[in-house]
């Protein structure tokens, strides 16, 4: 199997530069993930990597070999694209089949070939269909089967489940993670929902701008997410940001916002913060506030009083937003308690969850 | 030439490769105004055939520009005095050009079953004609014509000035048409049609031809050569044009002589050849041959004196009519003559000129002509500042080519399948559309035309500055607007409005839709000349259709101005609808049923959904048809030349482009035909830009 | 029942529409069965009892008719096959890729349509002679091949701009050069605009009188409009065998648009505007 590795690689559209030196390796049977905002350049950087697109400079390393200069066909690497890009004119047996007739194998090899993907996708019954007949999860999986064949070192994916259905997207996700599973291929998938990344990665590429703004696991980036900016891409409802300053009295330090104090002693390398300056962002995720009504040990210091604007019920658990002063804050609660808009809510804050972000730079402080 | 006097010719050419093996003769026929023009064309080429023949007019202008040769050198004089006089054409003391056979004059011809004898006189003429011009079956249709003839051509009424005492051209081939002759022919053959009403409100040759041979015309005045194709058809007798009664003096048709010229780019191992082979083509025998077949009267004295010619009475009569004649002058002015005469002859037929006003502007349009076709502008400061500067711009590309080639060569590389993949198409492109753009934009420059044909030179804009203060060019242009934006407004809303009808569910939807296309499928020249047929006053099916089912009086389609230009753009319309309609239909097939369900939801009216939805939505599709409908249609030169017969009635039909064709073929202005058509390219571009900018259509480049 | 009626009224409506458009049409069919004098006759018939086909047997038997047609089907196949091919390449490459030149070359070729295409005669002419390509077919299939083209082209490009991208790039992560991605999946798919751009250079090429007559010499070599331009002598037509010519040269063309009818909806691009 092989790996690919990209150094350096940038990449301008006129006087747009859309890739600034990204440098990011997918190891060998690894699942990587790219995912960034609309425009980031995801797409352009996996392009580059199938040669569909010449980057400006840097080096795309697959299998350990400079491909820069070589030609798509030549890099054994197959792509899925976002719209399938199924050939109209050809059956899907004919789609299937034809990366292999253009490589003159004999027909027994592509029969074989062609039902062996196509039992592995159970499309093995829509064989002499044209892609117009097909339903959208069926073109999928013809567009995934047309890779399949090929036995490629490098699987690309160009959010291939965009164009599908909630229900379908989902059932294709846990296909494709079947798939590498068994094949243990290096794949590299570029999507814009991070809900995919999470569940489909075993890393993840965050993009945003032409930049890569980490690299690591799902755990990884929800946990340690190394700015604002990766804090709020990553998480479902995404996290509560909030400006606010570092002080201490009394000998004990405390977050400081307009509506939020926060006491900060259970946190053990307080020493941090002194060194720096006192404005921070602070970073709490809706998954870590509680309600104190259902606290066993309530902690008034580290409680926010909020009134509650909106509750968004989402069978489970309802997803409260709410305010206290200047700082919004969403909750996800469980629903045992009914809560309507106008209620007053404590929230209790787990301090061990917190993220804080230096104002300016949006850097994660280390804690 | 007649379709039987081909074949007589190539009989004898037959005879001839024959009797001189190795030798080979093609023949190349083209009609005289297209022979003129493509020979012209060709000699300019260094090419073209090694014989011409054709009519005597004919040398004047080929001598002219020096693409045919003197033949005083290449034969001895005994060749010469073996002819009638009449067939050896002269101009400026050289002789050109050898006859065949001398006629192509103009003589009254009369049914011998209606008509028992000639008329003497015109008076006479008039007396007969009136009792021949008969409607049959009293329907309100005259059924047979007293007189027939091509009477709106210059050629067939010139010998009726004659006829009034003064000639229309001088010795020194300066016209002479502002005469009390000319205004009294004018005013004789108006009374023919008004007043005695003996001859067809509008009679072309073809009309008149027709109407004799089928016995629907008494007397018809046309020339020697129609008697092989009245023959088997008519027994027809001769007869002078009557004699004008008020003058007593007879008509005096043209005489000329169709003959052989040599053209000046033939190579000297084929020089002998071709003298032999002239010699041969105007040696009595073949001249005896043609008398036999097609009575054609011949040159060669030898042959006149032959028995068979003297004991042949038709050309004994026509010898007689022949004396009454007087020799086709040759001079290259005469086309500009012919060219004022018809426009201004015209208008007297129209009704919108008296003869007076006709023949005093006559005059002064023929002599405006011939100095414009004479002008010779020498090339002074101004050209050679234009050689300069084109030359800097030359300069300029290639300096810039140097500077920048690191960057085309880069981008060369990056796209070299996408060079690739255009060469063959831009090569194509390059030689057949560039150059001769290039070509044409230096001919604009220069004084290119009859009298420099051969060594023009680069003069600059002095042609654009006379075309744009010109005034006949803004009308001409407004003209060309009213044309282009008329056809294109009717071509798109017809094709709209056809499409939103077709699109719906119809029975025979597709045999409808495909039988809509039609006149878009039938070649342009074939339609336009059914469509003029369509148009004659008095045998077109419009005409007809019109009376019988709207009981409307027959309208002069053709001899009107705005009649003539009316029935241009409805053949131009029916041409042009099923394009738009076809392009509506693919933009009609991409609006999605439910907008039309959400509006009518919505309740909107039919009318509403077509312009609120319909419209709107087809709108991306339409525009760029519309651009290439305009640019199509305002340069269409076939529809305007083949249906008004180009330009006719008095070149008042004439769009921008049909002028630039007369401009440069028939009046040999080449220098201003070029820069004419560089102003025409000027304003599509201008329009294209400014209507893509406007729908914001940058986008599509 | 109110939208039957509309139907039925608008069905009528064209209906007498189509027949009054075919109408000169027939008009020509009508003269070609009378004989050369009775083309002047004041009766609306298209058949009367004087109609035959003398005409047609004429035009078959006793001219070369046959010759200039032969003559027409290998120039106009030939034309059209060049433009398709040239059309297709070039529209490609004007498609898909921003290549230097790429907005020159595209407005060059609206502004060819621009120029009066008489006054190109005379450069063609003078550049054939010079070529040596006067009185051969290859003088007049390159000019017929370049002139229709920049339509096509823009034809053919305004179709290509419709197809994704995505497809030829799929085709050559499949292993496909660029050639051969457009051969064998650009190509097939684009066929009714295919179709379109060859009926237009046979169009253009098929009923060409103009450049044929300055270009065409020898007689054995004429095709069908100069054919039957000799009919149409100054002053003595054969009308009968003018109209038969002109039917019957009139039959290919439309017989082939009528057959092709249903690609000029879907492949006529004109106005496809890239979105
Ligand atoms: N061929 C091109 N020419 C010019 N600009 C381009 C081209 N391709 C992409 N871009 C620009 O580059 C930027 C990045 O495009 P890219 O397709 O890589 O984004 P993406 O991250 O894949 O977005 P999405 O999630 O919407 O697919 C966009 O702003 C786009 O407009
Ligand atoms: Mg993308």
């Amino acid at each position: 199997m092989a790996g690919v590795s990209l150094q350096a690689i940038s990449k301008s559209f006129g006087d747009n530069t859309i890739l600034k030196g990204i440098d990011v390796q997918a190891h060998s049977g690894e699942f990587m993930v790219i995912v960034g905002p609309s425009g980031c350049g995801k797409s352009t950087l996996l392009r580059i990597i199938a040669g569909l697109e010449t980057p400006d400079g840097g080096e795309v390393i697959i299998d350990g070999e400079r491909k820069n200069d070589t030609d798509p066909s030549k890099r054994e690497v197959a792509m899925v694209f976002q719209n399938y890009a199924l050939y109209p004119t050809m059956t899907v047996y004919e789609n299937l089949a034809f990366s292999q007739r253009i490589r003159k194998r004999s027909k027994d090899e592509i029969d074989k070939r062609v039902m062996e993907s196509a039992e592995m996708l159970k499309i093995d019954e829509l064989l002499d269909r044209k892609p117009k007949e097909l339903s959208g999860g069926q073109r999928q999986r013809v567009a995934l089967g047309r890779a399949l064949v090929r036995k490629p070192k490098v699987f690309l994916f160009d959010e291939p489940l965009s164009n599908l259905d909630a229900k379908l997207r989902q059932e294709m996700r846990l296909e494709i993670k079947k798939l590498h599973t068994q094949l243990n291929n290096t794949m590299i998938y570029v999507t814009h929902d991070q809900t995919e990344a999470m569940t489909m990665a075993d890393r993840i590429c965050l993009m945003n701008n032409g930049i890569i703004e980490q690299i690591g696991t799902p755990e990884e980036l929800y946990n340690k997410p190394a700015n604002t900016f990766v804090s709020t891409f990553i998480g479902m409802p995404p996290i509560n940001l909030i400006d606010g300053e570092v002080c201490t009295e009394n000998g004990s330090a405390f977050f400081i916002s307009d509506g939020v104090r926060i006491n900060l002693d259970k946190i053990k390398n307080i020493e941090l913060f002194k060194d720096l300056d006192k404005h921070v962002i602070m970073g709490i995720r809706p998954e870590n506030l509680h309600d104190n009504y259902f606290a066993e040990i309530k902690d008034p210091e580290n409680t926010i009083k909020c009134t509650v604007d909106l509750v968004e019920n989402l069978g489970s658990v309802a997803l409260v937003h709410s305010h206290s002063g200047d700082a919004h804050l969403s909750a996800t609660l469980t629903t045992e308690k009914i809560i309507h808009p106008g209620d007053s809510l404590d929230l209790i804050v787990d301090v061990n969850s917190l993220h804080f972000f230096h104002q300016e730079t949006k850097e994660r402080i280390k804690l | 030439m007649l379709y039987e006097n081909r074949k007589a010719l190539r009989e004898v050419c037959d005879k001839y490769e024959d009797s001189h093996p190795g030798i080979n003769i093609n023949l190349i026929y083209r009609e005289t105004e297209e022979l003129r023009s493509n020979f012209q064309s060709a000699a300019l080429g260094g090419s073209g055939p090694e014989l011409i023949y054709g009519p005597s007019d004919q040398v004047g202008p080929f001598a002219v520009m020096g693409i045919i040769k003197p033949l005083d050198d290449l034969f001895p004089p005994s060749f010469f005095n073996q002819f009638s006089s009449n067939a050896v054409v002269q101009f400026q003391d050289k002789t050109w050009m050898v006859g065949d056979g001398v006629g192509n004059h103009l003589m009254l011809m009369y049914n011998k079953d209606i008509v028992s004898s000639p008329p003497e006189n015109t008076d006479e003429m008039i007396k007969i004609g009136k009792s021949l011009t008969k409607d049959l079956d009293d329907d309100g249709i005259i059924d047979q014509y007293g007189l027939v003839w091509n009477f709106t051509e210059p050629f067939f009424y010139v010998p009726w000035i004659g006829g009034f005492g003064e000639w229309f051209i001088n010795d020194d081939g300066s016209p002479n048409l502002n005469t009390k002759s000319n205004e009294n022919a004018f005013a004789f053959i108006k009374s023919l049609r008004d007043e005695h009403r003996i001859i067809p409100k509008e009679c072309d040759y073809e009309t008149a031809n027709a109407l004799f041979k089928t016995g629907r015309a008494a007397m018809i005045i046309n020339g020697d050569w129609s008697w092989g194709d009245y023959r088997d058809k008519v027994d027809f007798g001769i007869a002078a044009l009557p004699m004008v009664s008020s003058t007593g003096v007879f008509p005096t048709p043209l005489v000329s002589t169709k003959g052989y010229s040599i053209n000046v780019h033939t190579t000297s191992e084929k020089l002998s050849h071709t003298i032999d082979l002239m010699t041969y083509l105007t040696s009595p025998e073949v001249q005896l041959h043609y008398m036999r077949r097609l009575n054609v009267q011949p040159s060669s004295l030898a042959a006149l004196s032959h028995p068979d010619v003297q004991a042949n009475s038709l050309l004994k009569q026509n010898a007689a009519i022949i004396k009454k004649g007087r020799p086709m002058p040759v001079v290259p002015e005469l086309r500009a003559i012919w060219d004022a005469l018809r426009g201004e002859y015209q208008s007297v037929l129209a009704g919108t000129k008296d003869p007076h006003t006709a023949a005093v502007e006559s005059q002064r349009k023929a002599i405006d002509q011939i100095k414009t076709m004479n002008l010779v502008i020498e090339p002074g400061v101004q050209g050679k500042f234009i050689k300069g500067l084109l030359f800097l711009f030359i300069a300029a590309l290639g300096i810039i080519f140097w500077i920048k080639k690191k960057i085309y060569l880069r981008s060369f590389q990056e796209n070299k399948f996408a060079y690739l993949m255009l060469l063959p198409a831009f090569l194509g492109i390059m030689s057949v559309i560039i150059f001769p753009f290039g070509y044409n934009l230096i001919i604009s420059l220069s004084n290119f035309s009859l009298r420099t044909f051969k060594d023009w030179e680069i003069i600059g804009f002095h042609h654009f500055a006379s075309v744009l203060t010109d005034g006949g060019f803004y009308s001409l242009f407004g003209k060309t607007i009213i044309w282009t934006v008329v056809n294109v407004c009717f071509h798109v809303s017809l094709g709209v409005f056809l499409a939103v009808m077709i699109n719906r569910t119809l029975p025979a939807k597709r045999t409808l839709r495909t039988l809509l296309i039609i006149p878009w499928a039938l070649p342009q020249y074939i339609a336009a000349l059914t469509w003029r047929g369509m148009f004659n006053q008095e045998y077109g099916s419009i005409n007809l259709i019109l009376n019988k089912f709207f009981n409307m009086s027959p309208i002069q389609w053709l001899s009107q101005p705005v009649e003539a230009f009316s029935a241009c753009i409805i053949t131009n319309i029916w041409l042009g609808f099923p394009f738009m309609m076809v392009v509506a239909l693919g933009g009609l097939q991409s609006i999605p049923k439910e907008m039309y369900e959400a509006s009518q939801v919505d309740g909107a009216s039919r009318w509403q959904q077509f312009w609120n939805i319909t419209l709107p939505m087809i709108k991306p599709v339409m525009i760029p048809a519309v651009i290439l409908g305009t640019i199509w249609t305002f340069n269409n030169i076939n529809v305007v030349w083949l249906v008004s017969n180009g330009g006719e009635p008095s070149d008042l039909t004439h769009i921008l482009v049909s002028y630039v064709y007369k401009a440069a073929f028939n009046l040999y202005r080449y220098g201003y035909a070029a820069a004419l058509s560089m102003i025409i390219f000027l304003i599509l571009s201008m329009f294209t830009v400014s209507f893509m900018r406007r729908s914001k259509l940058d986008a599509v480049v | 029942m109110s939208k039957k009626i509309e139907t039925l009224f608008i069905f009528s409506f064209l209906v007498l529409f189509t027949l009054a458009t075919l109408y000169p049409a027939l008009n020509i069919i009508g003269i070609s069965l009378r004989t050369d004098d009775a083309f002047q006759t004041r009766s609306l018939a298209l058949w009367t009892a004087e109609s035959s086909f003398r005409s047609y047997f004429t035009l078959f038997l006793e001219t070369d008719f046959l010759t200039w047609m032969k003559n027409s089907f290998l120039v106009s196949f030939v034309v059209t096959l060049t433009g398709v091919v040239l059309a297709s390449t070039s529209g490609y490459a004007l498609s898909r890729f921003n290549f230097m030149g790429r907005r020159a070359v595209l407005s060059s070729l609206l502004m060819t349509q621009m120029f009066p295409a008489t006054m190109l005669l005379l450069p063609f002419f003078i550049l054939l002679a010079k070529l040596k390509l006067i009185n051969s077919y290859l003088g007049l299939i390159i000019i017929y091949s370049s002139t229709a083209l920049p339509f096509c082209i823009w034809q053919m490009k305004g179709y290509y701009d419709t197809i994704p991208a995505a497809l030829e790039e799929a085709a050559r992560m499949d292993g496909c050069s660029r050639f051969s991605a457009f051969i064998k999946v650009i190509l097939p798919v684009s066929s009714p605009a295919l179709v379109i751009t060859a009926l237009f250079s046979f169009m253009a090429s098929w009923s060409e009188y103009v450049v044929a007559a300055i270009v065409l010499q020898d007689p054995e070599l004429y095709t069908l409009p100069l054919g039957l331009k000799s009919f149409q002598a100054s002053l003595a037509t054969q009308w009968g065998l003018y109209a038969a010519g002109a039917v019957v040269v009139s039959i290919p063309v439309t017989i082939l648009f009528i057959s092709l009818s249903r690609f000029l909806v879907s492949g006529l691009t004109v106005g496809s505007v890239k979105g």
